[in-house]
């Protein structure tokens, strides 16, 4: 660590020099990554056209539990997609240094984990065709959406947060691309010169960027909480045992930040290796991850614990039944899993040896990813094959086209983000320079 | 003016103990709970946003930081008040008079106030010690004491304020789940606990902003406490009604949506029915409607009378708030019991904090000269503890100063 | 037009400027340098924010507005809750209010930068958006060489003449 705290850039040009270094022309190790993720996404979108062509039924779906791993992928990518906002717009408005390296990042991470979870709904919806029915506009069948419905919710809140977060990210990268555009030739220059919007840095430009992002990121900050409250109430606004539950949104906040947090560290890591940006993005930056993620942690511990006291307390015998259930029965395994990952894993931050480590970050990133992803299953799932008639309790697994999909998704994300990194400036540019100057004049 | 709390205090108890004697002793036990719930969460509170804002290592706040700690000083006497609950316990809780099938180990007397009393306890004793280890290092730096023991207890509160912080979260939830739900022992809300000690955090806060409104000018602040720190107080209260709105929203979106009897009954008769429905409205727009207006402006947030006079709307708020949520369980009434029985206990209660906090504040430096965050941003002070502690009128200046 | 390499001295050289009587059209500069304005007689904060509260309450009226009106137009009654439902509503007015306060907030902030620009500014350098600080200012001829000199004592690493049509010949 020791020989990155000698190399941190101290000017204004070095700092440009790191950054738009990593957009230098990829190796073939690289682009074969690419390839690689790009297989994995045809590879699940022909799947997905195959669940088109030939029903529902190719997936594992079926009575009782009609939200499979198509409902748990899309909550998981949701979720996915809070802590980037959290640490570029949340974290801005708390002044919280550490944030300037990784808010880039975090935020394509967002906006691209966004764009997935957006396709789950739609590929859980059976008859694709007809998903217009639930954008409001006057039709001839005299129908509107039932805005009651949280499903309608979810449309108006996942839409919002896509829109927001895209432009909150590209307005953020605005002066970054005027930087690359002026030290670019040719077709680039062109290209970068289009998504620059001719930005000139004027003082009468930076006046009303720097209002108007603090407007954003005070726009973006209650669609973290918002979005996944909405999305957790899809769950609590129902009746179901294990389901009906009024901490549901801030347990599901609290579990989004976490799962989030988690994939930062497991993208980030990799990626400031591969890029050279180590003197940027330092271990303390990721420190100061770890630590969150204990708190996030015991809030999502502390969840876990007070739905079984009050399943008890309430004295409904199905509610106790449920959870009972879910720690036992079938699904048991994955509930074990979630619970050590994802609030003993955590626990493991607290020892600053394993949090300064870069292979225990790691490690433990893609522990709490698994568990996380494991407690939306076993919420899910395990609620829906357990509910209150015996006769129609009924077990679900995922079947191959489902998986699939799954294993698509990932490779979308991974497609994304690897082009993220080598398009456009993983590290704001114009920020970290304005650490040098609040710093120490440069 | 010395007396002036003590007499306070001696107008609470009285009023308590008339009603007490009354004709409806529950009506008294009631207000009772009420204040305790309410003070509880801002004491509590108080030292937990030290325990914060140590934690996520926040400058801005350095100055506030003793104003915060203040509240340690009534914890003690919250816990006698809560032992002392147990005599009314017959009063407030049906559970006691009538066992809950399948309840009744838990929702029993001595082992609910003994888990209670142990839970204020350890919060008590964790913040004791949290505010102990930041005064004794404040009074070490002024005599010119040895850096490396000032910077121990720096270390020492680094590694207590997350204890306090569980502490809180844990234990202000099984404070609500036993004083406050209990009251009516067939209904559930798992986010009850959260909804109580977030809006806590809020009332502390805002506690925290008449008290900043009211010292910023004092000698022993030495003008640390200015616009930007107004501001950035302005800017947490804006954002903690959010979440407080947000967790009773929750809450409340979740039981009129399952239209599940055993939940709704709780709410409709707080919300919907006669007398209740009005004092719901106004904790409405006491407590999130009006601070969410007035907060959104930056002239008021930094104008110290101003941000004061909407944290005492909050707090207005709050109070009722907690009020709709203990008093309509709390036998059956058909007019909202706000007399000058109430007045007469909240006029008590305020009386001891005040006390309590006056108390404090003569004994210790007001500025966390010893706290590193405050030393990096303001640099260091020295000198005499209590020329640096300023004085509070009526107080002898002369004072001790320990060595 | 000055260019400097740190806005401590850009900052420095613009009392001196406007001493002699030059005044300042463009500050270039690669970071946000919105301390300066109020040296440049512009304020610290923008109209930006009177968009927002527009746009918000914009949202928040439409959303709920028009959900009023879906329910009113087909009546969806559910277990006998009222119509139109106020509960729900709180959801879709908020997710409202926020979508089109951003939007309203993203369109004023680039509709007051001049953006998109097609056409390059004058005295624009593309080393701006790296590490150099541009001071764009306007002058009478007979003030060129003090002004110059000004800029130089002040720490300009360069100084450029542009001539345009508005500066007086």
């Amino acid at each position: 660590m020791k020989d990155w705290q000698a190399s941190t850039p101290k000017s204004y040009s070095e700092v440009q020099e790191v950054i738009l270094g990593a957009l230098s022309p990829p190796g073939r190790s690289y682009w074969g990554a690419v390839i690689l993720c790009l297989f994995g996404l045809l590879y699940g979108a022909s799947c997905w056209a195959y669940q088109i062509l030939t029903g529902m039924g190719v997936a594992g779906i079926n009575h009782p539990v009609n939200w499979g791993i198509y409902l748990v992928n899309f909550v998981f990518w949701v979720g996915i997609a809070h802590s980037g906002t959290l640490i570029s717009a949340i974290l801005y408005l708390l002044r919280a240094r550490w944030r300037t390296s990784i808010a880039r990042a975090a935020e394509a991470m967002t906006v691209f984990a966004v764009m997935i979870a957006g396709l789950f709904p739609f590929i859980h919806l059976g008859r694709v065709w007809i998903f217009y029915w639930i954008i409001p506009y006057p039709n001839q069948r005299d129908l509107w959406p039932n805005f009651q419905s949280p499903l309608v919710f979810d449309f108006l809140a996942i839409s919002t947060y896509l829109t927001v977060s895209s432009m909150f990210w590209y307005m953020g990268m605005l002066p970054d691309l005027a930087a690359l555009r002026d030290q670019s030739t040719g077709l680039k220059r062109r290209i970068y010169g289009i998504f620059s919007l001719g930005w000139q840095g004027t003082h009468i430009q930076w006046r009303h960027y720097g209002t108007a992002y603090l407007l954003f990121a005070a726009f973006a900050t209650p669609l973290v909480i918002s979005v996944h409250s909405v999305v957790s109430w899809d769950f609590a606004l129902s009746i179901v045992p294990g389901w009906h539950s009024t901490i549901f949104a801030p347990y599901f906040v609290a579990g989004a930040i976490h799962s989030g947090l988690a994939m930062v560290l497991t993208l980030l890591i990799p990626m400031r290796g591969l890029l050279g940006l180590q003197p940027l993005i330092n271990v303390g930056t990721l420190e100061s991850i770890a630590k969150t993620m204990v708190l996030t942690g015991l809030i999502v511990g502390y969840s876990y614990g007070v739905e079984y006291f009050m399943a008890w307390y309430s004295g409904n015998m199905f509610e106790w039944d449920t959870f009972i259930w879910r720690a036992f029965g079938h699904y048991a395994p994955q509930f074990w899993v979630m619970v050590v990952c994802n609030v003993a894993g955590p626990l493991l931050f607290l020892i600053k040896a394993i949090r300064t480590n870069l292979i225990w970050l790691f490690a433990v990133g893609i522990i709490v990813n698994i568990g996380m992803w494991y407690e939306r299953f076993v919420i899910i799932v395990g609620s829906m094959s357990h509910e209150y008639v015996p006769h129609a309790w009924g077990i679900y697994s995922p079947s191959w086209v489902e998986l699939s999909i799954m294993l698509g998704s990932f490779s979308m994300f991974l497609f994304l983000f690897l082009l993220f990194c080598k398009f456009v400036p993983p590290v704001s540019v114009f920020e970290m320079k304005e650490h040098l100057w609040t710093h120490g004049k440069a | 003016m010395k007396l002036l709390p003590l007499a306070g205090i001696v107008l609470g108890a009285a009023s308590f103990l008339l009603g007490i004697r009354g004709e409806d002793p529950s009506r008294a036990w009631g207000s009772y709970l009420v204040n305790l719930v309410f003070w509880m969460g801002i004491c509590m509170g108080s030292v937990t946003w030290v325990a914060i804002m140590n934690m996520t290592n926040a400058s801005w706040g350095r100055p506030l930081k003793r104003l915060a700690e203040a509240q340690v000083a009534t914890m003690p006497f919250l816990w006698i008040l809560v032992a002392l609950l147990y005599a009314g316990h017959r009063s407030l809780y049906i559970w006691s008079t009538h066992p809950v099938h399948g309840k009744e180990r838990w929702l029993e007397a001595d082992f609910l106030f003994g888990r209670d009393l142990l839970v204020i306890g350890a919060m008590t004793l964790v913040s004791y010690f949290l505010v102990h280890q930041s005064v004794r290092a404040d009074e070490e730096k002024l005599l010119g004491g040895d850096e490396t023991s000032v910077r121990l207890r720096w270390r020492r509160q680094i590694l207590l304020s997350p204890v306090l912080g569980i502490l809180y979260g844990v234990g202000m939830s099984v404070l609500a789940w036993d004083l406050i739900m209990s009251l009516d022992p067939h209904w559930v809300s798992t986010l009850f606990g959260g909804y109580y000690f977030m809006g806590g955090l809020y009332s502390a806060l805002a506690w925290l902003a008449v008290l900043s409104f009211l010292f910023h000018r004092r000698e022993g602040i030495q003008g640390k406490i200015d616009g930007s720190v107004f501001h950035d107080l302005g800017k947490l209260l804006f954002a903690f009604c959010l979440v407080t709105g947000d967790f009773f929203y929750s809450q409340f979106l979740v039981i009129w949506y399952g239209n599940i009897p055993e939940e709704t009954k709780y709410v409709i008769l707080r919300v919907k029915t006669e007398p209740w429905n009005s004092v719901a409205w106004v904790v409405l727009a006491g407590a999130f409607g009006i601070p969410f207006v007035a907060l959104l402006s930056r002239k008021l947030k930094m104008s110290p009378p101003l941000l004061g006079a909407t944290a005492l709307v909050v707090l207005g708020g709050m109070w009722l708030e907690r009020f709709l949520l203990v008093v309509p369980s709390v036998g059956a009434r058909g007019q909202i019991p706000l007399g000058w029985a109430e007045v007469g206990v909240a006029v008590g209660f305020l009386s001891l904090e005040i006390m309590c906090f006056g108390w404090f504040m003569e004994r210790v430096p007001w500025l966390p000269v010893g706290d590193p965050l405050f030393e990096k941003r303001w640099g260091s002070l020295s000198g005499d503890p209590l020329e640096v502690g300023g004085h509070l009128p009526g107080s002898n200046k002369g004072g001790k100063v320990r060595g | 037009m000055g260019i400097f390499t740190s806005l401590g001295q850009l900052e420095e050289a613009i009392p001196l400027i406007q001493r002699k009587g030059a005044k300042v059209r463009t500050v270039y500069s690669p970071i946000d340098c919105r301390e300066i304005l109020q040296k440049v007689g512009v304020r610290k904060t923008s109209p930006v924010r009177f968009a927002t509260l527009l746009g918000g309450l914009a949202g928040l009226s439409l959303g709920v507005g028009f959900a009023i009106y879906t329910f009113l137009e087909w009546k969806f009654v559910t277990s006998g809750k009222p119509t139109p439902p106020a509960v729900p509503l709180v959801v879709v007015g908020f997710e409202m209010t926020i979508l089109f306060g951003f939007l309203s907030t993203l369109l004023c902030m680039l509709f007051l930068c001049g953006l998109p620009r097609l056409r390059g500014s004058q005295g624009y350098d593309p080393r701006f958006s790296k590490d150099r600080f541009g001071l764009l200012l306007e002058c009478d001829r007979a003030q060129r060489e003090e002004i110059e000199i000004s800029l130089e004592q002040a720490g300009a690493e360069e100084v450029r003449v542009l001539r345009t049509r508005e500066t007086s010949q």
